[in-house]
């Protein structure tokens, strides 16, 4: 194995065929999306009027806007081997208040007001990177520490109340939906085209790769010339800008944000981040399948919704999904190998 | 190329064609959602004259008659201002206002976060009383979530007061250690059902998003259900209840009830703190211009949020005014003076009166909103704290 191949691909190289696309191949790679479209049906049989429809369509896929760019941020730092960062939530969240607050409150333009929004959320990035790369600091640490301490700036300055009053023309950043009546808004092709394009990266450029191999072992990659330190602060960094992205654009759907709402987001943001690893590259956390998984994770919610279920279920859903998916996708891609 | 890269080509592929059939299958024109409902004007004179009445200025503040002896002794201890939950932004407000009203007779106001949860409801009793706390004031927070500590704390001659939840309750008299501050929402919940029935004509379908927070909001709301029966008898409801314990269904729940109705033509938040992922719920499933969406317990953001054309009416309560009136009666029950009855004064907003007031958080703490802004005056003088 050379130090420019990936583990994956060397195990490729020597796995013979057979195994490669037998049963357990197969599944360990797809059964959660088997599984996905499962549920479609049966919620499709067991509510065909309000289920499947374009409506249900829409719910679905457009209003994840949030989750998708939460966990894009959560994968910046996961990815490269950092375990786990806790502050992408709250980031996100001040982001959105500090745009709120600027704009309603302080009747700043509403462009400076998101670009200052995300710089703070880069630079908050930029800090837990360097505790953690240059200090050396436990990552849970810092950023369960720096969560709790955005979570309390973003009550601070919104004096614990939710901020409302962002333009109406601002509002079409995500909720523009082509002119085409009941259509997807663009959120939806935002958060696609991040993730698509964090799929590219990792897959096709050097510092994809790159990041790949820091994630899979520093000391090996320090060895092979990749500047480890770098990209692990460059995760952080961007980690930040993904979350500050997000923000402005939550804040940009409601016309505001309420500072206290961030963390509710923490389950299903880590349910679809570790549920990614079980869909197309198992074991691997990885883009592509988490956007699946966090569209696999609205249908199963709204699906119950529409079924009557109370709220209670919808965190047992995210559990119970998470935990057997992961066991199934470990079981599946060791019997693969 | 590398088998690897095969596949991973195929796998972005497969996505990339995944946004192409989404793009194709969001040009879908099921469209599921309501019709947009009429904004005329029509109702009865009787509904007009009530929501007239409901957003008129009041021209007084409540004030008690009787002043407080004593006051000046109490300098130096504390009360505890429990809310039961700090997401709730009504409560800042309360809390600031009670905080600067004890605070001129030398009281300080320790706050202490409910959550949501009987376990920290609780450890705050206990914290009150385990600091010799010189009252406690709950807000929101029936006697029964935490009924034990509650009567520790009474019978170690802590006063309570029960605020913004029902007038009494017949399992817990008002008596010399316990007072009730009762919730104005049955008025602000008829107002603005009231509004709807004048807005849409006496023809809407309103999913309304109900705090199950405790029993006395599904009391409220029964209460303006009813009144709504007689002043739109063809009014259509469905009620989607919501709970600060589990926020993050606030949103899924509210898009799930419009697919399930697609009729539904005005959304109804009981509370503001539910407002934003309701607003959420409503966008993702695609109705956001063909439903309005009205919020009660309102406070400056939910206004602003009327100004800005987001929301088509909220109502709220004198929240800063009620600080000063529990500030007032907790200083009854700790000088065991005689405590009377209370109302928090309410107001609706909609787009025609919002213009007429300052929309800052000077002008919501200043009272200026329900009524003139003596009642600092007032109350001080009351107290002998001038």
């Amino acid at each position: 194995m050379t130090t420019h191949e990936s583990a994956t691909a060397a195990i490729s190289r020597v796995t013979p065929d057979r195994q490669r696309l037998g049963f357990g191949w197969w599944s360990s790679r797809y059964a959660v999306i088997v599984v996905w479209l499962a549920l479609i049906i049966l919620f499709s049989l067991l509510e065909p009027n309000t289920f499947f429809t374009a409506g249900a369509f829409r719910v679905i896929f457009g209003g994840q806007l949030e989750l998708v760019f939460l966990s894009a941020g959560l994968l910046c730092t996961i990815i490269v081997g950092e375990f786990v960062d806790m502050s992408v939530a709250s980031n996100f969240g001040l982001s959105a208040v500090l745009i709120s607050v600027l704009n309603v409150t302080y009747h700043w333009d509403v462009w400076v007001s998101a670009v200052v929004a995300v710089a703070v959320a880069a630079l908050v990035g930029l800090i837990n990177g360097l505790l953690v790369v240059r200090v050396g600091v436990n990552t849970i640490v810092v950023t369960l520490g720096m969560s709790t301490v955005l979570l309390g700036l973003a009550m601070w300055v919104t004096n614990l109340q939710p901020i409302s009053g962002l333009p109406q023309s601002f509002a079409q950043l995500a909720l523009f939906n082509f002119g085409i009546k009941g259509g997807l808004p663009i959120g939806f092709f935002i958060g696609l085209v991040l993730m698509l394009g964090f799929a590219y990266i990792l897959q096709f450029t050097p510092l994809g790769r790159n990041m790949r191999f820091v994630g899979e072992n520093r000391e090996v990659s320090r060895l092979a010339g990749v500047r480890v330190n770098r990209i692990r602060l460059g995760a952080f960094i961007a980690a930040g800008v993904i979350a500050g992205l997000g923000g402005v654009l939550a804040a940009a759907k409601t016309g505001g944000f309420d500072s206290s709402v961030s963390q509710t987001y923490l389950l299903p943001m880590f349910a679809a981040v570790f549920l990614g690893t079980a869909i197309l590259q198992p074991g691997r956390f990885n883009p592509i399948g988490t956007l699946i998984a966090v569209y696999f994770l609205a249908t199963g919610v709204l699906g119950l919704q529409l079924l009557g279920a109370t709220s209670w279920v919808a965190n047992v859903f995210y559990g119970a999904v998470l935990v057997t998916a992961v066991t199934l996708s470990t079981i599946l891609n060791r019997r693969a190998r | 190329m590398t088998t690897t890269a095969h596949r991973a080509r195929r796998s972005l592929m497969l996505a990339s064609g995944i946004a192409v059939a989404a793009l194709a299958l969001a040009g879908c024109s099921a469209d599921d959602a309501a019709a947009p409902s009429s904004s005329s004007a029509a109702g009865s004179s009787d509904l007009a004259k009530a929501v007239a009445a409901a957003e008129a200025l009041p021209t007084s503040y409540p004030i008690p008659a009787d002043p407080i002896s004593g006051v000046s002794a109490l300098k130096g201890k504390t009360v505890y201002y429990i809310p039961i939950t700090q997401q709730a932004p009504q409560f800042t407000v309360t809390g600031t206002a009670l905080k600067k009203a004890l605070g001129t007779v030398g009281i300080t106001v320790q706050t202490c976060d409910g959550k949501g949860t009987p376990t920290d409801i609780g450890a705050c009793i206990g914290q009150a009383q385990g600091a010799g706390a010189a009252g406690i004031i709950l807000d929101a927070i029936p006697y029964e979530l935490a009924a034990n500590g509650l009567d520790a704390a009474r019978a170690a001659g802590i006063p309570v007061i029960v605020s913004d939840q029902g007038p009494t309750d017949d399992k817990y008299p008002a008596d010399a250690t316990l007072a009730y501050l009762p919730a104005p929402a049955p008025a602000t919940d008829t107002a603005l059902l009231q509004w709807i029935a004048k807005d849409s004509g006496g023809k809407a379908n309103i999913l309304i998003n109900q705090d199950a927070d405790g029993p006395w909001p599904a009391a409220y709301m029964k209460t303006a259900l009813a009144q709504l029966k007689k002043d739109c008898p063809d009014c259509k409801t469905t009620i989607n209840q919501v709970s600060s314990a589990n926020f993050a269904q606030v949103a899924p729940s509210t898009s799930a009830a419009l697919l399930a109705d697609p009729s539904i033509d005005y959304v109804f938040t009981d509370f503001a703190q539910f407002l934003q992922p309701t607003q959420g719920g409503i966008q993702s499933a695609g109705v956001a211009d063909t439903v309005k969406v009205v919020s009660g317990a309102a406070v400056l953001g939910t206004y602003q949020a009327v100004k800005a054309g987001q929301l088509a009416a909220a109502a709220g309560q004198a929240a800063s005014f009620q600080g000063w009136q529990a500030g007032d009666i907790i200083l009854r029950l700790i000088t065991k003076t005689k405590v009377g009855d209370y109302a928090i004064p309410t107001r609706l907003f909609s787009p025609t009166n919002i213009d007429s007031v300052t929309l800052t958080a000077a002008a919501e703490a200043s009272g200026e909103w329900f009524g003139p802004t003596t009642f600092p005056a007032d109350f001080k003088k009351l107290w002998g704290a001038e």
